[in-house]
């Protein structure tokens, strides 16, 4: 044999010798892997993990096996395969000892061992059987481990290692030993499943052993345990559950107030809280139009578009009209729906847009278009909820009505596009202000006062309007002497007094009510703003004018603020001002002819007349905490049914107690927020005042 | 040589006998030596001057923070318990459930203390004060009386108000209801007519906490009210109302002021209301509230009972235009100047028997002042040294043996 | 300041001044019949505006569709939580009007639901008695707007305390005269408006 055919042989047992080691690596990664999901499985059937816990046994596991095979990789099997040939017969002599190194003689090289007694030893040398002993001895008990490890996973109760592989809320009932837990006390462990209403396209949610559980009203709470007879007490009704393979099942209604179900088993009862939720109203925004309008003619195209979200699936929406005409006593109405739309299940937010032309609602001078946008939720149990949006008014001015700057030619299309220029010259400014340091102080000079001259402009327009009001009849409520009523004393009025009026109504408090003084005439009272605008912005002109553009700013943003409410109160006063009458108290101060008979006063009660009693009852429960850790539980639940619906600080502090008593530790913390919910914060003064008891 | 053995013996027990003199006057070395960092538990302390006081000398050294504290009802339907603390570096104020609040250093001598009113107390209230200069700090234990208590008396909180129908009545009586108290009302509507609600029987401490007065309709009824009052009843009075009791008032009431405009953007809606400042106040009057130089609320005491002042006006708006807060406040103000004036009735202590209200001072008055340093920790056996007996026998013995030594007897 | 001054509220979507002469007549019978320290004129009042909370009892009126603002909802909820009292009345006397139906919706969204008020409420006996409930107005009778009498009131309750008050019974239209005129009638018929400032002003 020569020596290249030693070296071959030698290869070989080496390959065989490095599988061995390969699946022995393997064989005892499953053992291990095995013995540490085992062993989760014993601590959860020990003490219960927590499902957060469980979801790590398996990938503990797999880490477990993953780090014996890298270990084994790299220290055997990766020195197994890359051994030298001089490496492997190296390991073949100490296990031949027969062969007195003529292997590694021959291995070595040409030069060393070619000589025949050393070939003829060396093709000697059972190599083949000597790699599939120690191959057969490195697999055997890391095969075997593997084995007895798998077999003890098989053997495993089922439930434990489902709580392992496919952890999940509710599966405390599957906990090994809970069947005979529940068959001495089935009420030690419950699992609630919640089933909101279908319509909401929300999926059950499971919740092991809890004390209280939120639930949509109108929708369904089960609950089950191990072992049987199990009853319910829900109010004066009695709920048997059912029974089947060990478990009982309850299923109950949420109802639309907090209740309170008494579990009742065979050994003690057990309180659990249903906590509704209430449905919200779907929440509609109308972006456009984006504000009210007075319009001079009832032509054109409103668009409209509006912003739609529910907390679980929209319905349906359109817009929503109502055409108000007449005036005086006599009104007649009519509305409609435009752009209508349903939605698909499952639709949380949508946008809605749509639009009509006015002239298809043949409307005339005076009347009033009210716009909404309005959507419906699919709740089909406790609704369907409805929610809308805030409301525009469009109205048609007439003709015999003030030139107001409010009135616009025709429907605003885009946000604030018939604004007032007063905004694009707001802008203006405040580029200008923003290029101030690039083009130098004479170009800004030179713009701000082209700037100047628009915003002069503007001003003598909103002069014009105002002076031509104070000229002119104060319509269609106007009085005369003799007709019954009391009259405040009427002014002439000329452009010195809008002047000078102007600079006053600039210091009036703007949040008082449009009332006006009493010497005012009404007119000058509805055109305040008017003229609190004309006075910002002559300050804006001047600043402009000397070049100051950063100065002219916050007059223009007052000039805009007080457009604003001069629009507004153009609006209100739809009619001019009402009529002021001052009853002569002197006069009619007890002429009254008619007897009276006033009844008592009946007393209101206490804002919260049980919150001693309750603080009592917390108090007393108190002392069963360490005693009876279960019944105090109960009682803290009970407590917190016994709250008003606002208290619901309270009420989560008091659900949070019962928690804790039940899970057992140290409660203290939990017990003493409670107390404070119940109390209500104390109120501390630092210092002792001079009187006493 | 035997004189000087003599004279040198007689020294030695002279020395001691002054020694013995010295030590029976100073009352000798204490028997007890007690070094009470942070204070004594009670049981301890009584030991301990049950000792003292059986004759046996006992000292104590130790740096323990000045604290008192004490608890009282609050007088109004609400059970709560006021604890007022006077500790130089704050105090933590807690009950068996652990801490509920804490107070502030108290830095003025003018506050004197600060006070904690709270509900819900579980047992005995225990009050720590805070550690100064790494001196460790005393603990006091109060009763807690309100949880034995709930009502003032054990009749309900009862009250008869009286004034001109209107917001003010109207949301006096809301704000008073709400808060628990029974109200009985007296609302003039016309010159003859009036709108009533409750009892109408005599009015009487054995039935009533307080009569609130808003106004001057009060003054058919002032026999009535003055005798209430002197027999112990409470008073409120508010708006014109001080005019017709001006024997009882603490002062008279100016003209109305107006309030600060802006108080109500400020949340500080009590700055914003009028006001009518008291003035010409009796000396033995006690003034609770000040609206900077000028006095808003005052009380006196007129023979068993007590007569609460307040000058604020249109107190209605506070409920309405105040801030998040207003209506709560204006609850709370109205319960408490009532709860100032309310009747005094004897109210029950809970049997708690480790009381401990001022730990120092309870210390001081039993033990005596500590002292500076610890005594000579010297036996009594000790008092006279050994030495000095061993001296004298000696010398006596020489001079014997020298007196012998010569053959003189 | 007057004890008790009437205010009118100002909403931005209708005609809120529809019946600008009930504020005075209420005045004038408030007056008459008791010591009340009334204003002698009634003050308009922004519904959205933080003003509304210096009058505890606001009236309200009109003819169009009521549509509150956020800022309105907002201030009439917390106005009603705090203790004031809202008396709105349809001018329309119609149940099928639009002022009613969005006068309803909107209360119902700011406050809570209106529900029929008993007609032995405290509010019927507060100073005149009415012992059958709600007076008849004489557009009831005349047949005007739905052409029904109706029986009830509606209100929100806060426990057993009005904070709002609807009617469909046009006292609006009843009350609308100068005070003046009431020379020519045999019986006062604003006698129920003094029940309603008793009421307010006492309970």
């Amino acid at each position: 044999m020569t020596r290249e055919t030693i070296v071959r042989r030698l290869g070989a047992a080496q390959r065989t010798l490095a599988f061995a080691l390969a699946v022995r690596a393997l064989g005892i990664a499953i053992a291990a892997g095995t013995a540490a999901l085992l062993l989760f499985a014993l601590v959860d059937a020990l003490v219960g993990l927590p499902i957060g816990l469980r979801r790590l046994g398996v990938p503990f596991a797999l880490a477990a096996a993953a780090a014996v095979l890298l270990r084994d990789a790299v220290t055997r099997i990766r020195p197994a395969f890359t051994a030298s040939a001089e490496q492997v017969a190296l390991w073949f002599e100490q296990r031949i000892p027969t062969l007195r190194y003529s292997l590694v003689t021959v291995v070595g090289g040409p030069s060393t061992g070619d000589s025949a007694p050393l070939l003829g030893a060396a093709s000697a040398a059972p190599l083949e059987r000597t790699a599939r002993t120690a191959a057969r001895l490195a697999i055997v008990r890391p095969l075997l481990a593997a084995a007895i490890a798998l077999i003890a996973l098989l053997a495993a109760p089922r439930g434990a290692m489902a709580r392992l592989t496919t952890p999940r809320a509710g599966d405390s009932l599957d906990r090994p030993g809970a069947a005979a837990r529940g068959a001495a006390d089935p009420l030690a462990a419950i699992v609630v499943r919640v089933r909101p209403p279908a319509y909401t396209g929300l999926p059950e949610q499971v919740i092991d052993d809890p004390s209280s559980v939120h639930a949509l009203a109108g929708g369904r709470v089960v609950v089950e345990g191990r072992g049987s007879g199990v009853d319910a007490q829900v109010g004066d009704a009695r709920v048997t559950s059912v029974e089947r393979d060990g478990r009982w099942q309850l299923a109950l209604s949420v109802p639309v107030e907090p209740l309170g179900v008494r579990l009742k088993g065979a050994a003690r009862e057990r309180v659990l809280v249903i906590e509704p939720i209430a449905d919200s109203v779907p929440v509609a925004r109308l972006d456009v139009p984006t504000r009210d309008s007075v319009l001079r003619a009832a032509t054109g195209t409103v668009v409209l578009r509006a912003e739609l979200r529910d907390d679980h699936a929209l319905a349906d929406a359109a817009f929503e009209y109502v055409v108000s005409s007449g005036a005086g006593e006599t009104f007649t109405f009519r509305g409609g729906r435009i752009a209508a739309r349903t939605f698909p299940a499952g639709t949380g937010a949508a946008r809605l847009d749509g639009s009509f032309a006015l002239d298809t609602l043949k409307l005339a001078p005076g009347d009033l278009v009210h716009l909404r946008a309005v959507a419906r939720d699919r709740n089909d149990v406790t609704g369907p909820g409805v929610g809308a949006s805030e409301t525009r008014t469009l109205r048609i001015a007439r003709a015999d009505e003030y030139d107001s700057v409010s009135v616009d030619p025709m429907p605003p299309t885009e946000p604030e596009k018939n604004a007032l220029s007063q905004r694009m010259i707001l802008q203006l400014t405040q580029e200008l202000r923003a290029r101030e340091r690039r083009i130098g102080v004479d170009q800004t000079k030179r713009e701000s006062r082209s700037i100047a001259v628009e915003q002069t402009r503007l001003r003598k327009r909103v002069g014009e309007i105002v002076f031509t009001r104070l000229s002119e009849d104060q319509g269609e409520h106007a009085h005369f002497a003799g007709d019954g009523h009391e009259h405040g004393p009427e002014r002439p009025v000329d452009p010195d007094a809008v002047l000078a009026a102007a600079e006053a109504a600039s210091n009036v408090d703007r949040s008082a009510a449009l009332e006006g003084e009493a010497d005012e005439s009404p007119v000058v009272a509805i055109n305040r703003p008017l003229l609190e605008a004309y006075n910002h912005m002559w300050q804006a002109s001047t600043e402009l004018e000397v070049g100051n553009p950063r100065a002219a700013i916050p007059w223009m943003e007052r000039a805009i603020a007080a457009l604003q409410r001069a629009r507004a109160a153009e609006r209100i006063y739809l009619r001019g001002r009402p009529p002021r009458v001052v009853v002569d108290l002197a006069k009619v101060r007890g002429a009254g002819r008619e007897r009276s008979a006033p009844s008592a006063r009946s007393a209101r009660a206490a804002l919260d007349p049980d919150r001693e009693a309750r603080l009592a009852r917390f108090d007393s429960l108190l002392a069963t905490v360490a005693s009876d850790p279960l019944g105090a539980t109960d009682a803290l639940l009970l407590l917190r049914l016994s709250l008003p619906p606002d208290e619901r600080a309270s009420a989560a502090a008091l659900t949070a107690a019962a928690d804790a008593v039940r899970k057992g530790g140290d409660v203290t913390a939990a017990l003493q927020r409670a107390r404070r919910a119940l109390a209500g914060p104390p109120v501390r003064t630092e210092a002792l005042g001079p009187w006493g008891r | 040589m035997e004189s000087g053995l003599r004279a040198g013996a007689v020294l030695a027990l002279v020395a001691a006998l002054v020694r013995l003199v010295l030590a029976a006057q100073s009352g000798g070395v204490p028997r007890a030596h007690v070094r009470a960092e942070g204070g004594l538990a009670p049981r301890v302390r009584d030991s301990i001057s049950a000792h003292a006081r059986a004759g046996e000398r006992v000292t104590w050294s130790g740096a323990v923070n000045d604290i008192a504290a004490t608890s009282e009802p609050v007088r109004d339907p609400s059970a709560r318990t006021r604890i007022l603390v006077a500790a130089a570096g704050g105090a933590t104020i807690g009950d068996s459930l652990g801490a509920i609040d804490s107070l502030g250093a108290i830095d003025s001598l003018r506050a004197g203390g600060g006070a904690l009113t709270t509900a819900g107390l579980a047992g005995a209230v225990r009050v720590s004060g805070a550690r100064i200069e790494s001196r460790p700090s005393a603990q006091a234990a109060i009763p807690t009386e309100a949880r034995t208590v709930s009502r003032i008396g054990a009749v309900p909180a009862r009250l008869l108000v009286i004034g001109r129908i209107g917001w003010e009545s109207k949301f006096t009586i809301a704000a008073l209801e709400e808060a628990g108290w029974v109200v009985d009302a007296r609302l003039a509507l016309t010159d003859t007519l009036r709108v009533t609600q409750g009892r109408s029987g005599n009015l009487s401490i054995a039935t009533h906490a307080a009569v609130v007065v808003l106004d001057s309709t009060a003054a058919s009824q002032s026999g009535a009210i003055t005798r209430f009052v002197r027999a112990g009843g409470g008073l409120v009075l508010s708006g014109d109302g001080a005019a017709t009791f001006a024997a009882l008032a603490p002062g008279r009431t100016e003209r109305e002021r107006a309030g600060d405009r802006d108080a109500f953007d400020r949340n500080d809606a009590k700055a914003g209301l009028p006001f009518r400042p008291l003035t010409a106040v009796r000396s033995d009057a006690v003034l609770l509230e000040v609206r900077g130089s000028l006095t808003s609320v005052a009380a006196r005491r007129v023979a068993a009972g007590r007569v609460v002042q307040s000058g604020l006006a249109e107190t209605w708006r506070w409920r309405m235009q105040g801030g998040t807060n207003g209506p709560e406040e204006h609850r709370a103000y109205w319960s408490n100047l009532v709860a100032t004036a309310a009747a005094a009735t004897s109210v029950s202590t809970s049997a708690t028997t480790d009381l401990d209200e001022a730990p120092l001072a309870t210390l001081v008055d039993r033990l005596g002042p500590p002292i500076a340093d610890a005594p000579p920790t010297v036996p009594p056996s000790q008092t006279v040294p050994a030495w000095l007996g061993l001296a004298a026998l000696s010398l006596l013995l020489a001079e014997w043996a020298s007196r012998r030594a010569r053959g003189v007897a | 300041m007057a004890d008790f001054i009437f205010a009118t509220a100002q909403y931005d979507s209708g005609d809120w001044d529809s019946a600008p002469l009930v504020p005075a007549n209420i005045i004038d019978s408030v007056a008459r019949y008791t010591s009340i320290d009334v204003a002698a004129t009634g003050v308009i009042v922004p519904l959205g505006s933080r003003d509304l909370f210096k009058y505890p009892l606001v009236y309200l009126t009109g003819h169009l569709p009521v549509r509150f603002s956020e800022s309105e909802r907002t201030t009439l909820r917390e106005y009603c939580a705090r203790g004031g009292l809202l008396f709105v009345d349809d001018h329309n006397h119609d149940v099928d009007g639009e002022f009613h139906k969005s006068a309803t919706e909107e209360i119902a969204r700011a406050v809570g639901p209106l529900k029929d008020l008993p007609n032995d409420h405290a509010l019927y006996r507060s100073f005149f008695p009415f012992a059958d409930g709600p007076p008849t107005t004489s557009h009831e009778l005349n047949g005007w707007g739905d052409n029904l009498v109706h029986k009830h009131l509606q209100a929100v309750l806060r426990g057993d305390r009005l904070a709002v008050l609807y009617s469909s019974k046009d006292y609006s239209s009843e009350w609308n005269y100068h005070p003046d005129n009431k020379r020519y009638f045999s019986v006062d018929n604003t006698k129920f408006g003094v029940n309603l400032v008793v009421y307010a002003l006492s309970r």
